[in-house]
């Protein structure tokens, strides 16, 4: 038996993830510019908040895809079709967590404490460290646009899928019935 | 006219009030105590401000202290620190650029804070020591006493002292936090002040 839908569970990852990704996305480009304030400490705060749920999530949803396998493709996809599809898939994994990972380094090696939720002082496992957080920065600045290009492919793609090539692969995502 | 008659009468008056001075023995001077200067390389002046509860450290890489003390008569000493604002660092270049921005240290208007004490006086505990003064920051002078501990090697000229103690001063006290940064939510009024100095006796 194939399921022609992803699972409930594996939407609602999906689905929470892209609007916090968006989210955080929009609010990175934002906080960037204001100025040093309390306010903008809080932003971060925000930010890098956000982005520690993404990570989490992202971690659930590897282990959760790994036990329930992605409905397949319709079958008349040509190879290469395929073959960018699984690339473009792969590397969208890797930048959920790549991204996090990158904010975790600049958090951690700043000397800026991180309050997630403003619940709880995340403590740091690293010494402070200017040329690393540099790094992490630099790593995030450009997996952030990495992220943007990757999410317009993947956005794209499925509106080909669904308005062009009318088939099911968008619907795959979406609840419904029995499909 | 006020000045006018001061300058008329000064060089009467200076020489009759010292002589008074002399005269009824009078408290001893400052001058009186040995003079120590301050070795800048073995002495560290601390700041710990709390940003989400978590310290944030910093210190001043150039000031310094003049001292006069005897350990006899600490109310013969006095001490005078000179800090430079802009040397204020917290090993993060983008938030030491904030620190001395004009809502907070304000360095350009405010080059120097100084601590000033005109006596010591003996506290409980050995080597204990206080120094009731006032500690000038971005403009505005409040009293501040500062609890030591004072320990003391060698004899004469050449002895060397070595200081340490602290205080928790509030830097709304001194308006470090206009604007936007006097919100205490994010980053706590109090800060905490450590001095860790190393003198010689002249």
């Amino acid at each position: 038996m194939t399921a022609t839908r992803y699972d409930p569970v594996a939407q609602l990852l999906h689905w929470a993830m892209a609007a916090l990704i968006v989210g955080n996305f929009a609010l990175g480009l934002y906080m960037d510019g204001l100025p040093p304030a309390p306010r903008t400490i809080e932003f971060y705060n925000l930010h890098k908040s956000i982005g520690l749920v993404v990570l989490l999530l992202a971690v659930a949803r590897i282990i959760w895809r790994l036990r329930h396998p992605a409905p397949p493709l319709p079958d008349y996809h040509p190879r290469w079709e395929r073959a960018a599809a699984t690339a473009s898939h792969h590397l969208l994994y890797l930048l959920i967590f790549a991204q996090p990972l990158t904010g975790l380094l600049i958090a951690f090696a700043s000397k800026y404490p991180t309050t997630v939720f403003g619940l709880f002082n995340l403590p740091s496992p690293i010494a402070a460290s200017e040329q690393l957080a540099g790094l992490g920065g630099a790593l995030h600045w450009w997996g952030q646009w990495a992220m943007l290009v990757l999410v317009a492919i993947h956005v794209l793609a499925a509106l080909r899928h669904h308005f062009w090539l009318r088939n099911d692969v968008l619907k795959r995502m979406l609840p419904g019935g029995s499909a | 006219m006020k000045s006018l008659f001061f300058h008329k009468f000064t060089p009467v008056i200076v020489p009759m009030l010292a002589a008074l001075a002399f005269a009824s023995s009078a408290p001893a001077h400052a001058q009186d105590a040995p003079l120590w200067r301050m070795r800048p390389a073995e002495s560290a002046l601390t700041f710990t401000a709390y940003q989400s509860g978590d310290p944030i450290e910093g210190r001043f890489e150039d000031f310094d202290a003049v001292i006069h003390f005897d350990p006899d008569r600490p109310e013969a000493g006095a001490v005078e620190v000179t800090i430079r604002t802009a040397s204020a660092t917290t090993d993060d270049s983008m938030r030491d650029g904030t620190l001395k921005s004009a809502d907070l240290f304000n360095v350009e208007a405010y080059p120097t804070a100084r601590f000033t004490a005109d006596r010591f006086e003996k506290a409980a505990g050995e080597n204990a020591y206080i120094a009731p003064g006032e500690l000038t920051l971005r403009g505005v002078t409040k009293p501040v006493s500062l609890p030591f501990t004072l320990t003391i090697e060698g004899e004469g000229a050449g002895a060397t002292a070595h200081a340490a103690g602290g205080i928790t001063i509030q830097r709304l006290d001194h308006g470090v936090g206009q604007g936007d940064w006097e919100d205490t939510s994010t980053v706590g009024n109090d800060v905490d002040i450590a001095i860790d100095i190393r003198a010689v006796r002249q």
